[in-house]
């Protein structure tokens, strides 16, 4: 009797049964599900105010502290780059403006603080929220409303605006001063906004390029690409691994190193920016991906174009290519959900 | 030589098991065995208990000369697919040792069904290849 055939039949089904076991397995977890998290964050001054600079007039942050959370998973980029975010009730700065040419005359100093929670965004509206902007002794009061705003300056009745009205009421010669503050006040949030979103771009930029400036000497310029088009010129983009602090983390890059990222007309395609300037990064507290996280570090803006177009020697400050001044120190920590 | 209608089943069966491993691969992200995608397929969840079932059902069709047998072997290894599925079950009684199979998988009636057509085409190759050879 031939054998070969019935063994090679067994052998065969004994493989169909073996693989249907196998692939029982394909419901395994295999991937680790998602921690959710709450990560909170803090801007906030330091030394040297965060300042806008324009044509007419300047106006700089101090006791800046914008506080505030999101919902996001364990180990996700810690970032605030996101539709909006929501400056918790209290968070506030003050904002003192000062006046360049005789004919600008919103001077002086408003305390800027968040009534009802607000969510704010670079190219977004609130939605919901209050805030205050008291000027010279009298409070304006801004509530959010589906059309835009509210404004109640001191006891008068509150007037309502759309938001790309009230955003360009600090212009307006026409408007009262406590209005014009409560507008220029708002207004100095997309400077915090643009400011943040710089400092972690070039944190992202110092993560990606990890290794090529671990291998460099301390100080030596890492040459990093632009967006710039043909007809844009030749953007500069250089980053610096400048201090690796001593300790644990020496040799490679960790935490209370500093940076510097260096900029020439460079186009930051993501923003539909220009830079053109310095930014100076310390006390560098990198996301740990093992563990719950903390992010920190502190930014330091030298005389920084952000601008819509492309600058040049003669390029003045304006609403449209804004100077930034001045240092922001920003803190992100998850925390995990009861 | 053999005529080329012969290979049907050979093909077939090939086929079914390259494809079932391309699903594996590609398509279900759970799968320990994933490594890209995943690319949507139509029935991406039963065709591999399908392609599992038509492929060894050739292949064992191919050890039995007689026509009938080959019939019996198919659907014995369709009786044997059925019998996988139902024990996937938590309510189908397994013996200890298969204990970790029930817990680890996942019942679906369907993939019954899907057993099923794939034993009727296997029956269907087999009786092509049988009357042009």
């Amino acid at each position: 009797m031939n054998v070969s055939k019935p063994l090679g039949l067994g052998l065969i089904w004994a493989v169909g049964i073996i693989t249907i076991i196998a692939s029982s397995f394909q419901d395994e977890e295999t991937v680790t599900p998602p921690v959710p998290v709450t990560v909170s964050y803090l801007l906030s001054s330091l030394t040297t105010p965060l300042a806008r600079e324009l044509e007419t007039r300047s106006a700089e942050l101090t006791v800046l502290s914008l506080s505030g959370s999101y919902n996001a998973n364990q180990g996700d980029r810690l970032t605030l780059e996101r539709n909006s975010i929501e400056l918790d009730t209290n968070s506030g700065f003050v904002a003192t403006v000062t006046p360049k040419t005789m004919d600008e005359l919103l001077d002086g100093q408003t305390a800027f603080e968040v009534t009802v929670a607000l969510d704010v965004g670079l190219g977004h509206n609130p939605v919901a929220g209050q805030f205050s902007s008291l000027f010279s002794g009298t409070t304006t009061l801004v509530t959010v409303t589906a059309s835009g705003v509210d404004v109640a300056v001191g006891a008068a009745a509150p007037e309502s605006f759309g938001w790309s009205t009230f955003v360009a009421i600090e212009d307006d010669t026409n408007a009262t001063l406590d209005m014009r503050m409560a507008s220029a006040a708002y207004n100095m949030i997309e400077v915090v906004l643009r400011a943040t979103q710089l400092a972690e771009d070039i944190v992202a930029d110092i993560e990606a390029n990890k290794a090529s400036l671990e291998g460099m000497n301390i100080g030596t310029t890492l040459a990093l690409t632009c967006d710039n088009t043909t007809d844009e010129g030749d953007g500069q983009s250089r980053l610096l691994w400048t201090i690796d602090a001593a300790g644990t983390g020496q040799g490679v890059i960790g935490d209370n190193d500093a940076f510097e990222a260096r900029y020439g007309d460079c186009r930051d395609a993501t923003r539909s920016r220009y830079l053109d300037g310095e930014v100076l990064l310390d006390s560098y507290d990198p996301a740990d991906i093992a563990e719950l996280s903390i992010f920190a570090v502190n930014v330091d803006l030298r005389s920084l174009f952000v601008s819509e177009t492309l600058t040049d020697i003669d390029t003045t400050p304006s609403a449209s290519s804004p100077r930034f001044n001045g240092q922001l120190a920003l803190s992100y920590t998850e925390q995990a959900i009861p | 030589m053999k005529r080329w209608s012969h290979w049907y089943p050979h093909v077939v069966a090939a086929t079914a098991l390259l494809v079932g491993c391309a699903i594996y691969l590609f398509v279900r992200p759970a799968s320990v065995y994933y490594a890209a995608g995943p690319i949507p397929v139509p029935l991406g969840g039963q065709l591999p208990s399908a392609l599992h079932t038509l492929a060894f059902a050739l292949l064992g069709s191919l050890m039995v000369t007689r026509h009938s047998m080959a019939i019996a072997v198919i659907v014995t290894w369709g009786a044997i697919e059925m019998l996988a599925e139902l024990a996937q079950h938590a309510l189908f009684p397994v013996p200890q040792t298969l204990a970790a199979y029930q817990q680890a998988s996942t019942f679906d009636p369907a993939d019954l069904i899907s057993i099923i057509a794939a034993i009727y085409i296997a029956v269907l190759v087999t009786r092509i290849t049988r009357c042009m050879t």
